[in-house]
């Protein structure tokens, strides 16, 4: 069984200084065994400026057994597949331990961004072209990210523009939009719940 | 008996390798930091064997304790078969708390009087009944600072 009033207690705390940490975690329909969490890409990366999506099942025995995370945006790193999305990281594995939550197997994510293993792979090209052609590497990266994992801003603008108009604070719409992957219905409902 | 010694003579192979962190503890040239111990100093406490400024650090009995570090971490997280390890060895005792908040790391909920805590030999605490779970899992490791359950290093 997954310990689901954990889970609702990671939500409800990682939801709370999403300011702060720029990790969210949002149900992805009415189970709260199925998750997706977004990172900010971290920044002096070729990921920078990016927003990441994962996306998380909880097995039963969560939180004594790992979540299951995969991004769901592609990206181009040497532990990350570029096709699938699969996850090379040991907390995520063997070192998991039940005091780890979901922010911090996210924050784990988001360092292992800024610091690539090369030399224990996921990806086994993306590794190859990080070791050997380090410059079209960090290309790759920053077109990949360019094209998977950014709104385009001239569209979040207007959204935030259209939510700020029905009287919400900036701050909250746009942390709001950013939370539900950027769709207005969704971003609305949550902001007149709130 | 200050806090780092008792450490110590629990569990001596924590205290090996140099500038990395082994099982939650940062160990440095021999000696070993314990970076959140509350009642240590900002600094951490710093813990030597015998006389450090003429130690050799690759004696003989240092690569023992280095052979028993390496095969402990191997066991860390898995399940080992064949070693014998009695988790109902684990200390409780009733919570009754005028204490400020505490939570069990483990459920994430408060610890509420009359619940039963269980206490690991690193002194980490959580329910008994969510700790146990974890060990009936065949883990060996507290889940806090992964530093080893097993008997051996009980006092």
């Amino acid at each position: 069984m997954v310990d689901l009033a954990r889970v609702q207690k990671e939500l409800h705390e990682c939801n709370r200084d999403v300011q702060v940490s720029g990790i969210n975690v949002t149900l992805k329909g009415d189970s709260l065994t199925h998750l997706i969490g977004t990172i900010p890409g971290p920044v002096g990366t070729p990921y920078e400026g990016g927003t990441f999506k994962i996306d998380i099942t909880l097995t039963d025995g969560y939180p004594f057994e790992p979540p299951k995370m995969k991004f769901a945006t592609k990206v181009w790193h040497p532990n990350i597949s570029s096709q699938s999305g699969a996850i090379c990281l040991d907390i995520l594995k063997d070192q998991w331990s039940p005091a780890l939550t979901l922010k911090t197997a996210l924050l784990s994510i988001q360092a292992l961004l800024s610091a690539p293993e090369p030399d224990d792979p996921q990806d086994a090209v993306v590794a190859q072209q990080y070791l050997r052609d380090h410059q079209t590497f960090v290309g790759t990266a920053r077109y990949w990210t360019e094209t998977f994992a950014k709104t385009s801003t001239l569209a979040a603008d207007e959204k935030i523009q259209k939510l700020v108009e029905m009287g919400f604070p900036e701050a909250q719409v746009r942390s709001t939009l950013e939370a539900n992957g950027w769709d207005e219905n969704m971003a609305l409902e949550k902001l007149l719940s709130s | 008996m200050d806090d780092s010694r008792f450490i110590a003579r629990m569990d001596p192979a924590l205290l090996v390798r140099d500038g990395e962190y082994i099982d939650g503890v940062f160990v440095i040239d021999d000696a070993a930091v314990f970076p959140t111990n509350p009642r240590n100093s900002s600094q951490g406490s710093r813990i030597t064997f015998g006389n450090h400024n003429n130690y050799s650090r690759r004696s003989d009995e240092m690569n023992d304790i280095m052979v028993t570090m390496r095969n402990r971490e191997r066991n860390f997280g898995s399940r080992v078969r064949g070693q014998p390890f009695d988790y109902r060895a684990l200390k409780k005792r009733s919570h009754c708390g005028n204490k400020i908040e505490e939570i069990c790391s483990i459920c994430l909920s408060e610890y509420v009087n009359g619940d039963t805590i269980g206490t690991l030999h690193c002194r980490h605490e959580y329910h008994a009944t969510c700790i146990e779970e974890w060990l009936q899992r065949g883990k060996k490791n507290c889940p806090i600072c992964r530093s080893s359950v097993l008997p051996h290093t009980q006092s």
